[in-house]
């Protein structure tokens, strides 16, 4: 076991506030009449359904697929029948299209659901585990959800990748899912590692975890004793908020940071959360996809806090209820995904439990919710004492509210990574990450406008060049005919011996005879008329000088 | 409606950290009444009274919310810090009328809390300094007649007689006046036999480093304030000892200490950024000296303030720390 050898910049220290401790083990759900399991769980673009209502499933069946290589497949949680697909709201304005699965409470297993069992990550080719992996619908379970095959093939496309981090540093109060998973895990964690070594091609392996976390230390550290892999170390952080954060775990262990609109690949590096290793064992070697995960279900209104197994769709009413329900009297407690600093609200006890859902909080409103009220920022710079990312808040701040995005935007507004540490420090208790995150919206839409005004300039500019073109060829034809007009004539001048010449220079000069008397035979009201034209034209030309 | 997280309440609120601002002064404020007698409590009385009403007044006429807003006790502490800034004998109603300037001219009139430019104690107290420069003189001459006064005068009934029996020069002030009458420095600090000074430096010091540990001002502008007066100090110590203070002289005397942990560390009118901080704490040290020195006023503090206070945007917009994941710049 090592300690970090670096250090991350800002932080504070956060209560731990693991109601739910790492005590009582992680037990099963019950498993809900309905599940409503999302079709858009992942980052990327949605699964495309590939069942029918009244179709009869069981545990691990493929439901939905995978629509683009940055999409995931979606499999069926437990058995029984496919009602409907409908759209339930996620999370604050994201509704979101679900396949609603009768279960006929036999939770029924399809054997093998992936294809056949592997057992050796050293004799398998990397690309089949990979694509066992993509299979498997497996995303990122810390709470961001990217799907994790992706992750691979960009690193295996960069001959770099060499150090693998799983994340077991819980960045948040409250939140003791994946610390759930060091400890009941362990072996399968290491498994998965081993796995995602093979998978990658990287030579090193580093798990982090909080040094408060002695318990998931010490069984991590007994399964990696057993596993006696030297390319696999433990590697413990200091507790400090957010040392989860990706950026800053990476900090810790290496020393390096990611550049600012780099990837960890840059660095060689990958990450992922612990129990997506987990996740990544049971594909190989269970051959089952990902059908459920680790919730911890937990806050002051929450009668008996735990962490639990949950199938993906379960709703989230159905866990509150098995925690014993609530112990507020409020008929309208705040339901938060994920932790305390960068959980976000939920609309109601309907919302079923997805692939990235690693927390349920509830509170009173009074206990979780902060003074409504902020006061005028006092500029003390706390919040640039905790920043992480080395930002100033509260000129992002100031900039922000004042609409001049593109000042917060020089400030590096994007390398703010949301993490609510200055938020939570500030006297004045105003709502910094909100504004950033509408400085980030704006600036977005003004990019878009900006591209889009860009395409019609290109347009535009692609239009006129085509005219001129044209313009161009048409003069260049009407000059190219006259000089062989030209030509013609004098051709026909010069050598009058010339028979056909002769005879063509004969036939213009009657054609030119004939058309003068033509014009000549115009009869007088023609005339008359060309000529009050003309003068009409003159006076029109005229009044308007 | 709040929509993003933290979910958490801040550990301390606005209000909590001028309340304990407040608190880390007491120390200060008993030695100085045992130095200078009851009068610097009436000061911070009728300073109060003058911020706190001028902040309110202008709040009405502004058609704000005066509860929120005097609630945040930031208008009090100015109060406070500018009754500690005068002279124990200031007449009442100049005291009443420094008090309403710091609020009304430093900070109402900038668009209250958060907005002000200055340190509004400070221009409460520049602006008295400046307008009636001899009521600035009015510190009693030893404890004994510190004591003397009659009730009737800090109560704003009676007058102040025979004034120059009663008052004497503050240190900062007989060293300046006996350097210019050729007096080395050695002759002018052995007439301040009866200097107690270090005890009041010492008891701000007290309530400083509470703060510091209490983590409600950081280090780094008293530590770059003080690093700003000793650094010139000592130097010019080296080169002529008779002529210039030692160091120790100026970190214990006048505001250099008071002025470092309570005055250079207002946050709305400092530096915002670490390095600028530094930065904006040594200049304010540095023009101290240089203002006691070789200026026309005895103690620079109020002025070294101001000026930096003018100068942070300049300080901010040049010290903008590196962001994560931004190249190093060589
Ligand atoms: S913590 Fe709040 S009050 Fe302090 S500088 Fe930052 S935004 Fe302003
Ligand atoms: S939310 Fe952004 S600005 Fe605030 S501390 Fe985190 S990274 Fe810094």
């Amino acid at each position: 076991m090592l300690n970090a050898q670096h250090d991350f910049r800002g932080g504070l220290a956060l209560a731990g506030n693991k109601l739910y401790g790492e005590q009582a083990a992680t037990c099963a759900a019950p498993l809900p009449r309905h599940l409503w399991i999302p079709l858009h769980q992942h980052q990327g673009p949605p699964a495309v359904p590939c069942v029918q209502p009244g179709q009869h499933v069981l545990r691990g069946d493929l439901i939905a697929k995978a629509s683009t290589s940055a999409s995931v497949a979606v499999h069926a949680s437990s058995s029984g029948w496919v009602r409907a697909i409908e759209s339930r709201d996620l999370d604050q304005g994201r509704s979101v299209d679900c396949i609603l699965l009768e279960t006929d409470q036999q939770d029924q297993a399809r054997d093998e659901a992936l294809g056949p069992c592997y057992t050796d990550p050293d004799a398998t080719a990397a690309e089949t585990i990979i694509e066992r992996i993509a299979a498997a619908g497996i995303v990122g379970l810390g709470g961001a959800s990217f799907p994790s095959a992706t992750k691979l093939r960009a690193g295996v496309d960069r001959p770099t990748l060499e150090h693998i981090i799983l994340n077991g540093a819980e960045c948040e109060p409250y939140i003791s899912c994946d610390g759930a998973s060091m400890l009941e895990d362990a072996a399968a964690i290491i498994r998965g590692g081993q796995w995602l070594l093979a998978a990658s091609g990287a030579q090193r392996l580093s798990i982090a975890i909080e040094d408060h976390h002695q318990a998931a230390i010490d069984s991590v550290n007994q399964a990696l004793k057993r596993s006696a892999d030297a390319r696999i170390q433990l590697v413990q952080v200091p507790s400090r908020y957010p040392q989860g954060g990706e950026r800053q775990l990476i900090q810790s262990l290496t020393g390096l940071e990611v550049p600012l609109d780099g990837l960890p690949l840059d660095l060689g590096l990958a990450m992922f959360n612990v129990a997506t290793a987990v996740a990544v064992k049971q594909a190989l070697e269970e051959s089952q996809p990902l059908t459920e995960r680790i919730v911890t279900v937990t806050g002051t209104a929450i009668a008996q806090p735990r962490n639990w197994r949950v199938r993906l769709g379960t709703p989230i009413s159905e866990l509150i209820a098995a925690s014993g329900g609530l112990t507020h009297p409020d008929p309208a407690p705040r339901l938060l995904m994920g932790g305390a600093m960068m959980g976000v609200v939920l609309p109601d006890k309907d919302v079923p439990v997805s692939k990235g859902f690693n927390c349920l909080l509830v509170g009173p409103p009074s206990d979780i919710q902060p003074a409504a009220a902020s006061r005028a920022c006092i500029r003390c710079g706390d919040c640039v004492e905790v920043c992480p990312a080395g930002l100033l808040p509260q000129q992002l701040y100031w900039h922000s509210q004042a609409r001049e995005f593109q000042a917060a935007a020089k400030l590096h507004l994007d390398a703010c990574i949301e993490c609510g540490a200055c938020a939570v420090v500030c006297p004045s208790e105003i709502p910094l990450v909100q504004y950033y995150r509408y400085a980030k919206a704006e600036l977005a839409n003004a990019a878009v406008e900006r591209r889009k005004a860009e395409h019609a300039k290109a347009r535009y500019a692609a239009r006129e060049k085509r005219l001129q073109r044209e313009h161009a060829e048409r003069e260049a034809a009407r000059q190219r005919k006259q000089a062989a007009l030209l030509q013609a004539e004098q051709t026909a001048a010069a050598k009058p011996a010339d028979a056909t010449s002769a005879a063509v220079a004969a036939a213009l000069a009657k054609a030119r005879a004939q058309q003068a008397k033509a014009k000549q035979a115009l009869p007088p009201a023609v005339k008359a008329a060309q000529e009050r034209a003309r003068r009409q034209r003159e006076h029109n030309s005229g009044s308007d000088n | 409606m709040r929509i993003a997280g933290p979910w958490i309440r801040p550990r301390r609120r606005v209000p909590q950290v001028m309340l304990a601002v407040i608190l880390a002064l007491l120390p200060g404020v008993l030695v100085s009444v045992a130095l200078q007698g009851p009068g610097i409590l009436f000061q911070l009385v009728y300073c109060c009274i003058g911020a706190l009403g001028a902040e309110a007044g202008i709040l009405r006429l502004r058609g704000r919310d005066l509860s929120s807003q005097l609630g945040d006790y930031s208008a009090l502490l100015t109060g406070v810090l500018l009754g500690l800034c005068l002279p124990p004998w200031l007449p009442w109603w100049q005291a009443l009328l420094a008090g309403s300037l710091a609020t009304a001219v430093g900070k109402q009139l900038f668009g209250g809390l958060g907005q002000n430019p200055f340190n509004p104690a400070m221009v409460g107290y520049v602006m008295v300094l400046v307008s009636l420069p001899a009521s600035l003189a009015l510190w009693p001459a030893d404890t004994t007649t510190a004591w003397n006064l009659p009730w009737a005068y800090w109560l704003g009934l009676g007058e102040l007689h025979e004034v120059d029996a009663w008052t004497g020069a503050t240190p900062l002030d007989a060293m300046r006046n006996g350097l210019r009458a050729q007096l080395t420095v050695t002759e002018v600090t052995a007439d301040l036999s009866t200097d107690f000074a270090w005890l009041l430096a010492v008891a701000w010091g007290l309530g400083g480093v509470w703060l510091w540990r209490r983590g409600l001002i950081q280090w780094r502008i008293p530590i770059a304030v003080l690093a700003g007066v000793a650094l010139p100090a000592l130097i010019a110590q080296a080169v002529d000892a008779d002529r210039f203070a030692s160091a120790g002289f100026h970190l214990l005397h006048g505001a250099t200490i008071f002025g470092a942990i309570f005055i250079a560390t207002d946050p709305v009118s400092a530096s915002t950024t670490p390095r600028g901080r530094l930065i904006y704490g040594f200049g304010i040290g540095l023009l101290t000296w240089v203002i006691r020195s070789f200026g026309d006023y005895p103690d620079g503090f109020a002025f070294a303030v101001m000026l930096l206070n003018m100068l942070v945007p300049v300080i901010d917009a040049h010290t903008v720390p590196r962001v994560y994941g931004q190249e190093h710049r060589s």
